[in-house]
């Protein structure tokens, strides 16, 4: 019998903004253990929100031992200890007042809503020499915006998130949208431009799903029976990765552990592995990624890592090879057909200058392409340089088909 | 029960909760999990700020002593007099009606039951299927007198498949909400035609044409529609502090046409059944739109006094992680006076979109159909392959020319509504079938 405990602390303080005030704090404490115990053939779970009582823990597991087949071996002796270095940002609610007083000074025709969060976040998987750690003290910032004169319930969203807050670093990335925002600009002719995403999930989310090994297994993937084949651009590398920094711990519900450098599922265009979890590589054959998940007191299952798109070593400005550039800020709503066309409305996009600068906001627009030509032959690279550096969010383009 | 701190409001929701879930991935039990929770979440407010803390130990001296903190934090003394006070409820009550009996070896078998369905679709190259349900039981107290205890129940199947045929894809779920775990029982036969439909659709559907059309929407995508395109803009807090918002939508405004009501209901049973909301104010019908005429707003009782308004119970938490902020419950275009027949039978060459993967709204909203179909002469025709139909709220309400007597309440299973860092909030939504004069497909 292997037993193992996982546990995940959260004590953080949040501060809430509405139209321009901060009117609120949160604070919270919140410790949820849950113990597995793998008897070879089956995994019983048990779980409790507060101090855990493992005695009684270990007894409901054993009660429902028997009835969830899991006839591998889970992760055991490994040994590792991570606190990110960095965090400890202080009390969040001056911050937040200083943060909106900037932002309502010097753009009053916008407003803000929204949360800043200071945070403290550990996660633990131990047992049977296993021995997992993970700690990271960390900010994140979420706002919404929309101009006082706008009829819309929002305009746009801005945001920062990572370990160290640096207020001078986000109000100065803040600004810079919220100039661009505040200047409309004409839109170049619909057809086909250079697109500039600054978060991959929209563009890569078919091709993230398509990556899922039980979807790989059975068929139901298009990538399925393409393994090893060249099926993107030779300018793709897609890792499965866990950014530390964003707070993702380095291992899975199952104590496996992502390496620093992130595991490769396209390298270079060519389609190298699907993600798994120990239950999906044992079953099909394939290897073992780390991509489990679990609720606290669930089993783990296969989940969705974070994924992300290996950078270049081109800056955007190089990669945008000297033409301007249409950058999303707002999409909400788009998706693929079943075979990988896309297609989705642009609610807010920035007119981009060669250099990668926001010169101005744009109309609404809709934007289409297929996975296979974005990632494809459409597909230019990742920037090596931030595009928000204070979360180190880099930019991802790509030609697309866009009409105004 | 509790010292209340002098000088400030304050309330303490108490909640319990217990939830099963079973789920099965290419018939393999993956999932057994009934789980108890015991929280709570408390509130303070001097007058100016809102102070909140969330607790794993709701025992009473542990919520004493964080109520004291929270108080500590807060300037006591200026509340007197604040317009919320006199929205905040004071409502004394029980409205419980138990937690329905079940093993989770029943809720098992009735899954099961179907999944002998399966097996005549070679074509099902991976299937999901969940079984869950989800009691709570929550109890609010003020320090204005307010003493609630209310609970829900709801339960519901998923089975999500993935066919693939050479080249092709498709991907559907089945879905039956119920208020009752007999609910979930013997409805085989909507599944077997679920199945047969995305089999047709595999072998047969063609890419649309990008371009403005007629829509037909169904019942599951009407009530998307109206959740996601007028819902939200419903939602209060989106206009608090933001006079352009209450100038551009002023109560008595006409937004569509005659024919178009839409209402936000907790009391209607389902998944967003809310006898009383978060805040202790019972829930209870508001019209967002009557006759075409803009007619309410979602309150808490801190939008309503921001706006001079009342509170309508949709005060509403996800969970002890969060305080409660204005949110649908189930939210419905009601029905019109023609067949369905006859809303299609006008339609010369149209789209009818049956089923949904997902919807977004703000002043645009779109909708990324599952199902969706070519209309001929007024019938039903080819499948078409649609990525997403979107458009501009107040533009497509108005565009609305057509309402069927057929309608539905429905709700999804295992997910529900997401706004900002809450999710999923379980809603319901639904309406008949709607007619659109013209619609942005893409």
């Amino acid at each position: 019998m292997v037993e193992h405990v996982g546990t995940e602390s959260m004590d953080d303080s949040t501060a809430g903004i509405t139209a321009g005030r901060v009117d609120s704090v949160r604070n919270r404490n919140i410790l949820k253990t849950g113990l597995r115990l793998y008897d070879g053939e089956t995994v019983g779970v048990a779980g409790c929100l507060g101090e855990p009582d493992i005695s009684d823990l270990r007894k409901r597991a054993k009660e429902v031992l028997g009835s969830v087949p899991f006839p591998w071996a889970p992760n055991r002796d490994l040994v590792r200890h991570r606190e990110v270095p960095g965090g400890g940002n202080g009390s969040v609610l001056p911050e937040a007042e200083a943060i909106v007083s900037a932002l309502s000074g010097e753009f009053p025709d916008i407003l803000v809503s929204g949360k800043l969060t200071f945070g403290r976040y550990r996660h633990s998987l131990s047992g049977d020499g296993l021995d997992l750690s993970f700690l990271h003290r960390g900010y994140n910032l979420s706002l919404t915006f929309k101009r006082r004169d706008s009829s819309a319930i929002i305009d746009g969203f801005v945001g920062s998130g990572g370990t160290n807050w640096d207020r001078a670093q986000v109000l100065k990335e803040i600004r810079r949208e919220f100039r661009a925002f505040l200047h409309p600009v004409a839109p170049p002719a619909s057809g086909v431009h250079n697109v500039v995403f600054t978060e991959t999930g929209t563009a890569l989310s078919q091709t993230i799903g398509d990556l899922n090994g039980l979807r790989y297994a059975t068929g139901s993937s298009l990538l399925s029976d393409k393994r090893d084949q060249k099926v993107f651009s030779s300018a793709l590398t897609l890792l499965q990765y866990a950014d530390e920094m964003e707070g993702t711990p380095f291992f899975d519900a199952e104590g496996t552990i992502t390496p620093a450098e992130g595991v490769p599922l396209v390298r270079d265009g060519v389609f190298i592995q699907p993600f798994t979890d120990i239950r999906t590589a044992n079953t099909y054959g394939l290897p073992l990624t780390g991509a489990a998940s679990a609720q606290y007191d669930g089993v783990p299952s296969l989940g969705f890592p974070e994924i992300r798109v290996k950078p270049s070593d081109r800056t955007l400005s190089k990669l945008l090879d000297g033409k301007p550039a249409i950058c999303v800020s707002v999409t909400t709503g788009g998706d693929f057909t079943p075979t990988g066309g896309f297609g989705a409305p642009v609610q807010l996009a920035y007119l981009l200058d060669a250099s990668g600068n926001p010169v101005g906001r744009l109309p609404e627009c809709s934007i289409s392409s297929t996975v296979w030509k974005m990632l494809g032959d459409d597909f230019v690279g990742v920037s090596s340089d931030p595009y928000y550096p204070s979360s180190d969010q880099k930019a991802m383009v790509m030609r697309m088909a866009v009409e105004f | 029960m509790y010292r209340f701190p002098e000088g400030v409001f304050s309330d303490v929701r108490l909640e319990e909760s217990v939830t099963t879930v079973i789920a099965f991935v290419m018939g393999r039990l993956e999932q057994r999990r009934e789980r108890t929770e015991r929280t709570a979440f408390i509130r303070v407010f001097d007058g100016i700020r809102w102070y909140f803390s969330s607790l794993t130990d709701p025992r009473q001296s542990t919520v004493q002593e964080k109520l004291d903190d929270l108080a500590a934090m807060a300037s006591a003394g200026r509340i007197e007099g604040h317009p919320v006070l006199d929205r905040l409820s004071r409502h004394r009550g029980e409205r419980i009606s138990g937690r329905p009996e079940g093993t989770v070896e029943s809720k098992t078998a009735v899954l099961e039951s179907y999944f002998g369905e399966l097996k005549a679709f070679p074509q099902i190259a991976s299937w999901q299927g969940f079984i869950g349900d989800g009691y709570s039981r929550k109890r609010i107290i003020s320090s204005l007198g307010a003493d609630i205890s209310f609970d829900r129940f709801n339960c519901g199947i998923g089975i999500g498949f993935s066919m693939a045929e050479g080249e092709s894809r498709a991907s559907e779920q089945f879905m039956k909400t119920g208020l009752v775990p007999g609910d979930l029982e013997g409805r085989q036969e909507d599944f077997r035609a679920r199945l047969q439909k995305t089999l047709h659709y595999l072998g047969n559907a063609v890419d649309a044409v990008a371009g403005e059309h007629t829509v037909v929407l169904s019942p599951l995508a009407a009530g998307v529609f109206a959740h996601e395109s007028f819902g939200h803009k419903s939602e209060a807090d989106f206009m608090t502090g933001d006079e352009t918002m209450l100038r551009e939508w002023p109560l008595g405004a006409r937004v569509g046409p005659d024919i178009l009501s839409i209402w936000d209901d907790g009391t209607v049973p389902g998944t967003g059944y809310t006898p009383f909301d978060d805040e202790g104010t019972p829930g209870g019908r508001t019209f967002l739109v009557k006759n075409g005429v803009l007619s309410g707003r979602l309150h808490s009782a801190i939008t309503a006094a921001e706006l001079r308004e009342e509170p309508t119970g949709n005060a509403r938490a996800v969970s002890f992680n969060f305080e409660p902020i204005p949110r649908m419950t189930t939210t419905c275009i009601e029905p019109g006076d023609i067949s369905k027949k006859d809303l299609f039978a006008g339609i010369e060459d149209g789209i009818f979109v049956e089923t949904v993967k997902h919807g977004s709204g703000m002043s645009t909203f779109t909708i990324a159909p599952n199902l969706a179909y070519r209309i001929r002469g007024g019938e039903i025709s080819e499948p078409l392959k649609v990525s997403v139909i979107t458009g501009n709220v107040m533009e497509t309400l108005g565009e609305i020319d057509g309402l069927s007597r057929e309608w539905e309440v429905l709700g999804f299973v295992g997910g529900g509504c997401g706004k900002m860092e809450q999710y999923p909030l379980p809603v319901g939504f639904g309406g008949p079938f709607v007619r659109v004069r013209r619609m942005q497909v893409n």
